[in-house]
């Protein structure tokens, strides 16, 4: 993940619910609100790259415990995104899950959400998911490689549909190296 | 809200991206998007000027958190414009360089129309830093090209050399050619068994295809 | 590389002397270069190595040249540039494609037919010069690539305290390609500052700034995976292989020590294995072993 990393940039452009710890006036705009103050205890969505470093700066305070402990500006919600059904929809059946629709970004959101939180269980369930859905996109890949003079099949179609952008990456980086390995293969 | 019209420049450099990938039309950059490059340039002026103006309120010291997170916000979305105005330009730049190692270090001017790739290309889609930059860069290929390294040919074939000579098809019409074995008219569609280091510039820029 | 050629070449120019006049006209070489005969075409031991008085067999060298190239596709860091080895590379090149010219024009002269038989030799030496500029130019290819994608973390490793300005710059890449990288960097930066950084306020201006959420600075992916095959061989003048050690079944091997796992891990000689860039890259510099 680089500076200049468009995919990187595009995830966090991703909007995270969040909760404000502090009135705060003229950051109406936020809620959409130009003008108007934010009220203590209000719930916005807001992208990564703000809400990340509002989450984490005002906690460095609570080091001292002598004084009075400041919270961090916002408080960062469980996101829809790594909610409890989505994580059992993904342990129940990974490999026919829309992840696309859950976000085009899922395994680059998830990678931050699970190091900024140390969230064990979101990096297992992770880890089992790009396995199988991992294979999933290999069969396709090689499929396609193997019968590229046929049209896709309807099934490969909508597979790729259900694809965000880290899969399909893994899915073009395959069939291209299927593609040489048969080339290849022939010349011998 | 801040950050909105950066969201739309990363979008369609995003785009571009993906044009490229799949192959379309290699040789095109999409037009520069001066107008929504100068709306954040405008943004992150009068985000600058917040910043200074609770910086000389000298709101920001430890006690007043509000205006702290008013400065923290601020600056992050001044960060976050710069990030995407630069990662436009960078992708955008790389897609030049590529286009430069493609084309033999060729010059970009407008009198450049006989290759049939460039035939569409069109200077106009680049800011004028851009035209610039290109014409700085080939002229550093061109250079580097021409050092201890020339025997090599740089821009060559990044394919392993498979037979000393080829059979390659005529795809569009040439002129005449001279090799070591004597003159080729290369009139479109016609056949002929050549020295591969010999027509391999000219299969790279389309003229010849190998069979 | 390219003695049965040469043994061919022999008997064939036996009639024509071009060759032989031409071996003695190089005009560089002559004084650098002994034996310019044509049935041994050795570069000669170059004055500019201080190291090693041997003569470097092309043989050796291209299978170093070879190594070089696989490990510098694999690695994810610019890797130092070798020197020596290319700059006689580079003459061999030189000559070859001399030698060829020569040859061909050898042949017009005869006005022999020029079909594809009778010229078998040197359509063989033409198509071993084509790869190995191949090899060459893949290699340097690979290298302006990482060169670009590395820029600002190479100019700021070169100007770490420890190293005298650019000295470091100087070993890591060749002439050709510093002055490459200055250039580039200088009219990329011109482009990001007319572009997008002069009209920015004065304190986001820089293109190296590690401050703000994000590092600006690309630094090579240490963490990635790369295959390896284990070689060995590397001694030192005693002929010990410092390293080597043997592991539970007394097969020799190296240890090396995962970090993140806190695991030591032997690797046996002649094995492959896929593992992570930073275990191994003090094993590969030493030649120990090699990526694939």
């Amino acid at each position: 993940m680089g500076y200049y990393d468009i995919d990187d940039i595009l995830a966090d452009g991703t909007r995270f619910p969040c909760r404000f710890n502090y009135d705060v006036p003229g950051l109406g705009y936020l809620e959409g609100n130009p003008g108007r103050p934010i009220s203590k205890n209000a719930k916005l969505e807001l992208p990564l790259w703000m809400v990340h470093l509002l989450a984490v700066v005002g906690a460095q305070s609570n080091e001292d415990s002598r004084v009075e402990e400041p919270l961090p500006f916002v408080e960062l919600l469980p996101p829809d995104l790594f909610a409890p059904r989505v994580l059992n929809a993904i342990k129940s059946g990974a490999t026919s899950l829309d992840l696309h629709s859950i976000s085009p970004h899922f395994y680059t959101l998830a990678e931050k959400w699970a190091t900024l939180f140390s969230d064990k269980e979101l990096s297992q369930v992770l880890k089992d998911m790009l396995l199988e859905r991992g294979q999933e996109i290999n069969n396709h890949a090689i499929s396609v490689s193997m019968f590229s003079n046929c049209n896709q099949t309807n099934d490969s179609a909508v597979f790729l549909q259900t694809l965000d952008e880290f899969e399909k990456t893994i899915y073009r980086d395959t069939n291209v190296n299927c593609k040489e390995m048969k080339k290849w293969l022939v010349l011998k | 809200m801040y950050g909105d019209l950066a969201n739309k420049l990363i979008l369609e450099a995003k785009r571009t991206q993906q044009l490229s990938q799949a192959g379309f039309n290699k040789q095109q950059l999409p037009v520069y998007q001066d107008e929504l490059v100068r709306g954040i340039l405008k943004e992150v002026g009068s985000l600058k000027k917040n910043v200074d103006y609770l910086r000389e309120q000298q709101l920001t010291d430890q006690d007043n958190k509000v205006a702290q997170c008013q400065y923290v916000v601020a600056m992050l979305s001044m960060e976050r414009n710069k990030r995407c105005l630069l990662a436009y330009q960078k992708m955008r730049s790389e897609m030049l360089d590529s286009m430069v190692w493609d084309n033999n270090g060729m010059e970009f001017s407008s009198a450049i129309s006989n290759h049939p790739n460039l035939s569409s290309f069109d200077s106009s889609v680049l800011s004028h830093a851009e035209q610039e930059y290109l014409k700085e860069y080939a002229q550093l290929l061109t250079e580097l090209k021409s050092g201890e390294l020339s025997e090599i040919d740089l821009t060559g074939m990044l394919q392993p050399p498979s037979d000393v000579f080829i059979d390659v098809r005529v795809l569009k019409d040439a002129g005449q050619i001279e090799t070591e074995y004597g003159v080729f008219n290369l009139i479109k569609d016609s056949q002929f068994f050549v020295r591969q280091s010999d027509v391999e510039r000219l299969i790279q820029q389309g003229y010849l295809q190998k069979i | 590389m390219s003695i049965d050629i040469d043994d061919i070449l022999a008997e064939l120019d036996r009639d024509t002397t071009a060759v032989e006049q031409n071996a003695s006209s190089y005009p560089d070489q002559s004084d650098r270069t002994q034996g310019n005969d044509v049935s041994q075409i050795r570069p000669a031991d170059k004055a500019v190595d201080p190291v090693a008085p041997t003569q470097f067999n092309k043989i050796d060298d291209y299978q170093k040249l070879i190594t070089h190239w696989k490990n510098e596709r694999m690695s994810p860091e610019l890797l130092p540039y070798p020197h020596h080895l290319m700059t006689r590379t580079l003459i061999r090149i030189q000559e070859r494609i001399e030698l060829i010219e020569t040859l061909s024009m050898g042949y017009l002269e005869d006005n022999q037919e020029l079909t594809v038989d009778s010229k078998l030799p040197l359509l063989c030496m033409e198509a071993e010069l084509e790869r190995l500029k191949f090899l060459v130019r893949s290699f340097i290819r690979c290298r302006l690539s990482k060169i670009d994608k590395y820029s600002i973390y190479l100019r700021q490793q070169s100007e770490l305290p420890n190293n005298a300005g650019l000295s470091r710059l100087d070993l890591l890449m060749s002439k050709e390609e510093v002055k490459y990288h200055m250039k580039h960097s200088d009219i990329l930066l011109k482009l990001f500052n007319n572009a997008v950084l002069k009209h920015l306020p004065e304190e986001l201006q820089a293109v190296n700034d590690t401050e703000g959420s994000i590092s600006m600075i690309d630094e090579p992916d240490w963490n990635k995976t790369v295959f390896i095959l284990v070689c060995g061989g590397v001694v030192d003048e005693s002929g010990i292989d410092s390293k080597l050690t043997t592991d539970d079944d007394g097969k020799h091997c190296y240890s090396v020590i995962i970090e993140d796992l806190n695991e030591e891990i032997y690797l046996l000689i002649g094995a492959v294995y896929v593992i992570r860039y930073s275990v191994i890259r003090d094993l590969m510099t030493e030649g120990r072993v090699v990526l694939i």
